[in-house]
């Protein structure tokens, strides 16, 4: 080889040219987004996931969520998210300071889950949709999550948190259908997702 | 040259003897470029003003669709639309109402208001929906809890309250949003306004918890 040294200055300074704009430039503008406190609001945000929804958090993750859900409300004039209602505004990199790792998620087999905690605020719809979809949801192909749940023979009351299963989903005779704490701490995490708060940044 | 190899005067007798074909023979020679040339030629003045051209728009797309390189500003069309959105007309309330309802209401009552049989009412034909304007906001506001009929289909259901917590509807989304339902599916019952919502919301500003199909019967009494 007879230009070794410039091939490689070449080569060097194009990938350098290439992790400057990607990677370095992006965290010099990003890296230091606080929370913001929205006007008339009391509250910062974001604010981390904590409790169950914090595990739910590693829930969402293990089950595989993400392939077929995004958590990503794209712009007015870029597609019909909004128009869809699955977000007031669209989302910002301040949305997700406190994630990691960020799902974004690259699919939508799915509807979007940015808020889905402000689309759907009912615990037992949530219980109802991952124990079968078919129940809230018909027609959808979304597969059901029954080893969420746990069906044991009911000792003395009917439990508190049993799902109301109705027809052809209800258990047998004596038996129910409860949650299991992986379930509670999905659904917490499900209802924590509201990514609906006015910043002032997703109009720029 | 002949084209008859075997007058070739420079063959032996036995080269005479196998046809060679001259032409076939120089034909790779002959299908080879001219030798690579030292130094610069002039190129087609064509591909300058192309070149030029495609400069100019990737300078202008630039300018205009940067963003000014903020990293909070995400609208690439800032510069580009920023005439057309002084011009904006305010939305139509029965987009927003469509919208609203997509988002918070679908998932129970389906987006064609049919509901599902046993477990969410229907909007479609509801006699709730195309009823009194004053009960209906109560229903959205508060929500309901125990059994109702709707359209004749009895239901034990538990809507949420939407004035309250993160799926909170303000005067606008919930007229427009009870405008859009009562218009919509065949049903055409007249439009709900923001202050009218408004009106209800200080009436019921004490009220907690969800109504029962009982408390909104006796207040249609009323």
């Amino acid at each position: 080889m007879q230009r070794g040294p410039l091939i490689f200055l070449g080569v060097f300074v194009t990938f350098l040219f290439g992790w400057l704009g990607l990677v370095f430039y992006p965290q010099y503008q990003l890296n230091a987004l606080t929370s913001e406190t929205p006007e008339g609001s009391t509250e910062a945000y974001p604010r981390p996931l904590d409790g169950l929804a914090g595990l739910g958090f590693k829930v969402y993750i293990a089950e595989g969520c993400v392939y077929c859900h995004s958590q990503q409300v794209r712009a007015e004039n870029f597609g019909t998210d909004i128009a869809r209602g699955w977000g007031d505004r669209r989302s910002v990199p301040r949305d997700y300071i406190y994630e990691n790792p960020v799902l974004l998620g690259t699919m939508r087999t799915g509807p979007d889950l940015a808020n889905i905690g402000t689309r759907q605020t009912d615990e037992t719809w949530h219980y109802l949709h991952l124990y079968n979809p078919q129940i809230t949801s018909p027609g959808s192909i979304m597969p059901p999550y029954r080893y969420l749940f746990e069906e044991r023979k009911i000792s003395g009351e009917r439990s508190q948190n049993a799902l109301k299963l109705q027809d052809e989903w209800a258990p047998a005779e004596g038996r129910e259908v409860v949650p299991t704490d992986r379930a509670k701490a999905l659904v917490a995490y499900l209802k924590a997702q509201n990514r609906n708060q006015p910043l002032e940044e997703a109009n720029r | 040259m002949s084209a008859d190899p075997s007058s070739a005067p420079f063959l032996s007798h036995d080269e005479h003897h196998e046809q060679v074909n001259v032409q076939a023979l120089h034909a790779p020679i002959m299908r080879e470029l001219a030798e690579p040339r030292d130094g610069y030629e002039a190129i087609n003045p064509g591909w300058t003003i192309a070149f030029g051209v495609l400069l100019f728009w990737g300078g202008y797309y630039l300018s205009a669709y940067s963003g000014d390189f903020r990293s909070d500003v995400f609208d690439e069309r800032r510069h580009a639309d920023a005439g057309r959105k002084a011009e904006q007309k305010p939305p139509d309330p029965l987009v927003i109402g469509r919208r609203t309802f997509a988002g918070r209401c679908s998932n129970c009552h389906q987006m064609d208001g049919n509901g599902r049989p046993g477990q969410f009412p229907p909007l479609a034909g509801s006699e709730w929906v195309n009823g009194s304007p004053e009960i209906l906001c109560r229903i959205v506001l508060n929500g309901v809890q125990g059994e109702v009929t709707a359209r004749g289909v009895k239901i034990n259901g538990n809507m949420p309250a939407f004035n309250t917590g993160p799926s909170q509807m303000n005067d606008e989304q919930a007229a427009a949003v009870l405008s859009y339902i009562r218009q919509e599916w065949g049903n055409s019952a007249p439009a709900i306004t923001a202050e009218q919502v408004a009106a209800v919301r200080k009436e019921t500003v004490t009220r907690t918890g969800p109504w029962t199909e009982a408390e909104l019967k006796a207040l249609e009494k009323k």
